[in-house]
């Protein structure tokens, strides 16, 4: 590999064959280019009767835009096969800061192209921190070829790698919609997944469009509602999604709700089922201060034990009809 | 339905001489047969391959229940794994390392441990099947295996055998001398069910068929809605199989019938996804059992199982329905009682032996169980 000047108009900045874009401005290296100038050298291929970059975008497009003539850069003979470059392209990358997840897209992209057989070496997948299977490298593929609008969120940060992964095998309109519903609700990662899957299966089981589940009036008022802030909003997303999801689990529980507020228990008493109703364990909780508190709080068990509504109650039964409510 | 005979057989040279072997070889002439020291893992799946191996482990196994939900006490004679009828919801699915079908092919080991232990053990009745971890039927055409276990179990005072299947390979069993003890069962779903999620399995008509099939030559039968699975209009779907049911069979020819909702290891899930993409069923009500597995929200197992054995009890009031895998607030809820209340699930079965097939070898009874 030479090293040397090359005159500015004879590299051809349009070609962006081996771009990894990160689709974040980055302020700092403006200023440092401004300060010190290129200090790394960037390379550049030859091409014809000039050169394309292969790595040193912004350096490149910072400088023609001061105006310099000649740039200092490593020079790659125009022999060197197209996949060669990429890996050592890709090779610095993997060295360099951590990668953003829109240039890990582009870079298992460009991996799925170089390796059609699906025998990319493994340490790429290690530095990369994704899994090797050939499925999940599709899928942040598939994240590549989203718009520069949809890359730029992914790649900001307010889209989760997980939720973003999920959100590639969408159709572009719900994809767009929810991507805008994740960015507003600023929510953690793990829950940007629970609502991104919570979506798809209702859609699935439903056979009714993503989008139109987060088009909804009921989603749509929660999301446009002025009075709630971005972590109220996401949990009355959440919630209106597991009813969507768990109609009658959730049914059960308001139903169970409103039977134990009929008991009229004090507030030191507590009737516990089992989680989702799921076995007999039951549990009755009992909080006291005082022996008196006690007593007070066991004559109230008694007369809970001698109600019909407790029986009601755990059957998940109406007591007048002795069917299921709701 | 379609056979699909193994196009290549990779047997173990330890077992390369069995009697086994020497029955693939006769009935699969078209296969290439390969013989190694050890079978090793493989990564991928191949549905044409047919592995045979020598078990070095245990071949009676117990019904892998858990202590959260009554089990039925049946026993597993393990004599292969892997099936190729790739139901969507089918756990051997999960067991990654032993992706393709496998046979062992040290039987005569396997008819030891068995007799063995059946002597040992001669003061009680056994239930055994093979159909847990493979199809009891599926490679039945080219090993034959049932002639052998078939005519073992006849001579057996003490224990029944169950093949349980979802083909209907069952021109073995025609003629054999099976003394009234084996069992011939299928495992049965809606047709929505079937064609979606069961799409190499035979079709309910022809499961059916085979079961008159084998009624006719003496067989005792039973049959598994297991696992029942949620769909748009489940009801009619399960309502129509338990009608042709029996329409095919006289219900007195059944010795018992099972039913389960499906349940699931958490991790089959994202398998389903990937493997059959179409299917619909990980997503329905799925919440997590006590032992750990993904089951349908209570409420809705209740639903299915009291339309079930309001039905069957309609057929048949006498008949043994029992839950595989349910704790007593659901067989209260559905069935009316607890099979604590009689004995527990295992003695319910127990009887429906001696009841149906004539088989006691426990004390008498006097209260009837329905």
């Amino acid at each position: 590999m030479d090293c040397g000047f090359v005159p500015r108009d004879e590299i051809d900045l349009r070609d962006r064959t081996f771009e990894i874009r990160s689709y974040v401005e980055s302020a700092d290296i403006a200023g440092s280019l401004r300060r010190f100038g290129i200090l790394v050298p960037p390379w550049v291929q030859r091409s014809g009767r000039g050169y394309i970059v292969a790595d040193g975008f912004k350096r490149l497009d910072s400088s023609a835009a001061s105006g310099e003539k000649a740039i200092f850069c490593r020079i790659l003979s125009g022999t060197i096969p197209r996949r060669d470059v990429w890996l050592q392209r890709i090779e610095t990358k993997l060295f360099g800061p951590g990668l953003n997840p829109a240039e890990k897209a582009r870079i298992a992209s460009v991996l799925i192209e170089l390796f059609p057989s699906g025998e990319v070496p493994r340490q790429f997948f290690d530095r990369l921190r994704i899994s090797p299977r050939r499925e999940v490298l599709h899928a942040w593929a598939k994240l590549a070829s989203f718009g520069p609008e949809l890359l730029q969120v992914i790649a900001s940060g307010d889209i989760a790698e997980r939720a973003a992964l999920e959100l590639a095998e969408w159709d572009p309109e719900s994809r767009s919609t929810a991507l805008t519903v994740l960015a507003e609700l600023r929510c953690s990662a793990s829950i940007q997944v629970e609502i991104v899957e919570r979506i798809n299966e209702i859609s699935l089981r439903e056979e009714t469009g993503r989008a139109e589940i987060l088009h909804c009036a009921e989603a749509e008022a929660i999301l446009s509602a002025g009075e709630m802030n971005h972590r109220q909003k996401t949990q009355m997303l959440r919630d209106h999604l597991r009813r969507l999801r768990f109609p009658r689990l959730r049914e059960r529980e308001h139903r169970f709700g409103e039977q134990l507020e009929a008991l009229g228990l004090p507030g030191s008493l507590k009737i516990l089922p089992p989680p989702s109703f799921e076995g007999n364990g039951w549990r009755l909780e009992l909080a006291f201060t005082s022996a008196e508190d006690l007593r007070g709080g066991v004559d109230a068990v008694r007369t809970l034990l001698n109600s019909d509504g407790l029986d009601s109650l755990m059957a998940g039964v109406s007591p007048k009809t002795g069917g299921r409510t709701g | 339905m379609i056979r699909r005979a193994p196009g290549r057989v990779i047997v173990e040279s330890e077992v390369a001489g069995g009697s086994l072997v020497a029955s693939l070889r006769a009935n699969l002439p078209h296969a290439v047969f390969e013989t190694v020291d050890r079978v090793s893992e493989q990564p991928c799946r191949d549905p044409g391959v047919l592995e045979v191996v020598r078990f070095r482990g245990r071949f009676l196994k117990s019904c892998p229940g858990t202590r959260h939900y009554h089990c039925c006490g049946y026993r597993i004679l393990h004599f292969g794994t892997q099936c190729t009828l790739e139901c969507s919801y089918c756990i051997l699915q999960a067991y990654l390392n032993q992706p393709n079908l496998r046979l062992f092919g040290n039987i005569d080991d396997m008819l030891g441990e068995l007799s063995a232990d059946l002597e040992e053990n001669s003061g009680r009745l056994h239930r055994i099947g093979t159909g847990e971890f493979t199809d009891s039927m599926l490679l039945d055409p080219y090993t034959g295996l049932s002639r052998l276990l078939v005519p073992f179990f006849a001579k057996t005072p003490n224990a029944v055998l169950e093949l349980k299947t979802k083909t209907d390979f069952i021109g073995n069993l025609d003629g054999l001398e099976h003394n009234g003890h084996t069992i011939a069962a299928w495992s049965l779903n809606a047709e929505h069910v079937r064609r979606r999620e069961e799409p190499f399995a035979a079709t309910l008509k022809e499961r059916l068929n085979a079961a008159r099939f084998c009624a006719e030559r003496g067989y005792y039968l039973a049959f598994h809605f297991d696992p029942i699975i949620e769909h748009p209009d489940w009801r009619s779907g399960y309502g129509e199989v338990l009608d042709r049911l029996f329409d095919a069979v006289d219900p007195s020819r059944i010795v018992w019938m099972s039913l389960g909702a499906f349940r699931f290891m958490p991790e089959l899930k994202s398998i389903i996804q990937e493997h059959h993409g179409r299917s619909r069923i990980p997503y329905g009500e799925f919440i997590r059992g006590l032992d750990g597995k993904m089951r349908y929200f209570r409420d809705i197992r209740v639903e299915f199982y009291s339309f079930m054995i309001n039905k069957i009890r309609r057929a048949d009031p006498h008949l043994c329905a029992y839950l595989c895998m349910e704790g007593d607030d659901i067989w209260l809820e559905s069935f009316g009682f607890s099979p604590r209340e009689r004995g527990g699930l295992d003695r319910m079965l127990d009887h429906a032996v001696r009841d149906r097939m004539h088989i006691d070898i426990t004390a008498p009874e006097t209260q009837p169980f329905v």
